[in-house]
């Protein structure tokens, strides 16, 4: 495998606190917190529920462009990526904004309540001069790396 | 010489319209809606019924409703008006995580087909209904009925109804798996030939969606219409509403060690409308005033 197929590391651990750095704020001003990853949310569930889950916004999170809200668009049974040149299972559409250098950063919802993050998947590519972005659901990351991902929930 | 200005003059203004829209100064406006919110009373209860709205595709053809983007359309800004989904969300509130199927079967009671629904607080109950249901809810005795068993199951004052109307039946959306199936088991034929990308769900019309990828249109020399029938063929006597957009957007990978702009022009090859648009203007007006200038006006 060379560097520029590797995406996203699941680094497997224990002992440790799963967070999410929420980063709110405009005009310079930023108020950082860390919040706790207390669950997350498979394919089958957010597209089943996918009324429930449009009534509060996603983030997202990156190295490149911190973190950012937006909507969630189309769920993907199948996806076609011509730059893989082949399909990735357990797609989720996005408007949450991301450019180069947010691969791998996580797509998630902050909880009613506010104390907590639920996370949904991870992004992995965008869409050019379109407000469009592109994230593996949990489940893909289930089924491609054999890992589930853990959460303080 | 009037002449030779007018036209020089025409040309000038087509580049200028043509240049904004390539800049972005100009763009199509957003005045499409996939979804729309009507307010109706009914027996004292305010009711609030979210919807789609098929006027706000390009076309409906057959049992698809489609949707056609490019660099000035794009789905996202046409689903619903902005200050409508507000008001929603504003109505049901923090209510998403505690949603539940259970009270949804109250409403069954009724002869209302119910996927979801829930009490938002003492007076508003949200509700996700399946379309053929829809027109219970103008009749009154029904109303008046539900007012009475939520007043008795759940001590609740109904004074307004939030629901969201899904666009299939509950038999319809039975028939997802089966749309999933038919389409996986021809989704190589489908991309090899009309350049069908994905299939899934669209996440605010909760209808069934195809994608597919209108630069591999271009390339295999295939219509709209084409690809309908394709997909169709494929999908056979499944009878349901499906989504479907062709999108012209090119994807590239969120890693920083790509230069982007290369993929793109490796996938994509750009042609700039401008450039050619301001090339063919200077040639004719060049043209115009050399012949203007050996056909100088007769007084």
């Amino acid at each position: 495998m060379v560097s520029r197929d590797v995406d996203a590391a699941f680094i497997p651990t224990y002992q440790v606190t799963p967070s999410i750095l929420h980063i709110t704020g405009s005009g310079g001003t930023y108020l950082a917190g860390i919040w706790p990853v207390y669950g997350y949310v498979d394919f089958y569930a957010l597209r089943d529920l996918k009324n429930v889950y449009n009534l509060l916004p996603f983030y997202k999170t990156g190295r490149t462009t911190g973190t950012i809200s937006g909507e969630v668009e189309e769920v993907y049974e199948s996806f076609y990526f011509d730059y893989l040149h082949g399909y990735v299972h357990y797609v989720i559409e996005t408007t949450v904004h991301i450019e180069g250098g947010d691969s791998g950063s996580p797509l998630y919802q902050i909880s009613s309540r506010g104390d907590g993050a639920l996370l949904f998947g991870h992004f992995i590519a965008y869409a050019y001069e379109s407000p469009y972005t592109y994230a593996v659901s949990i489940t893909g990351v289930e089924n491609y790396l054999g890992v589930t991902p853990v959460t303080g929930g | 010489m009037k002449v030779f200005s007018l036209i020089t003059l025409s040309f000038l203004l087509l580049y200028l319209l043509f240049a904004s829209f390539n800049l972005g100064v100009l763009s199509a406006s957003s005045d499409r809606h996939l979804l729309k919110i009507n307010v109706r009373v009914v027996d004292g209860v305010r009711i609030y019924l979210v919807s789609l709205d098929p006027s706000g595709y390009d076309y409906v053809y057959g049992n698809f409703y489609v949707f056609v983007e490019d660099v000035h359309t794009n789905k996202s800004l046409a689903w619903i008006f902005e200050n409508d989904w507000k008001k929603f969300q504003r109505l049901v509130g923090n209510s998403s995580q505690h949603i539940s199927s259970g009270i949804a079967s109250l409403l069954d009671d009724y002869g209302i087909k119910a996927k979801y629904a829930l009490p938002v607080n003492s007076t508003t109950l949200l509700a996700y209904v399946y379309r053929n249901s829809a027109g219970l809810l103008n009749d009154t005795s029904i109303i008046s009925a539900l007012k009475e068993g939520l007043k008795k199951s759940l001590g609740m004052e109904l004074e307004s109804l939030v629901v969201f109307i899904y666009p299939l039946s509950k038999a319809q959306e039975s028939l997802y798996d089966l749309f999933v199936q038919r389409i996986n088991e021809s989704k190589e034929e489908l991309l090899k030939k009309y350049g069908v990308v994905g299939f899934g769900v669209d996440f605010r019309s909760t209808l069934p969606v195809i994608r597919v990828d209108s630069n591999k249109m271009v390339v295999k020399g295939v219509a709209q219409e084409e690809v309908l029938k394709g997909i169709k063929a494929v999908l056979g006597n499944l009878s349901m509403p499906i989504e479907v957009i062709f999108s012209n957007a090119v994807i590239l990978p969120a890693i920083s060690t790509h230069n982007s702009l290369e993929i793109v022009q490796q996938n994509h090859p750009q042609v700039n409308l401008s450039a050619i648009l301001a090339l063919i203007t200077v040639i004719a007006a060049a043209l115009l005033f050399t012949w203007s200038s050996k056909h100088p006006p007769q007084h």
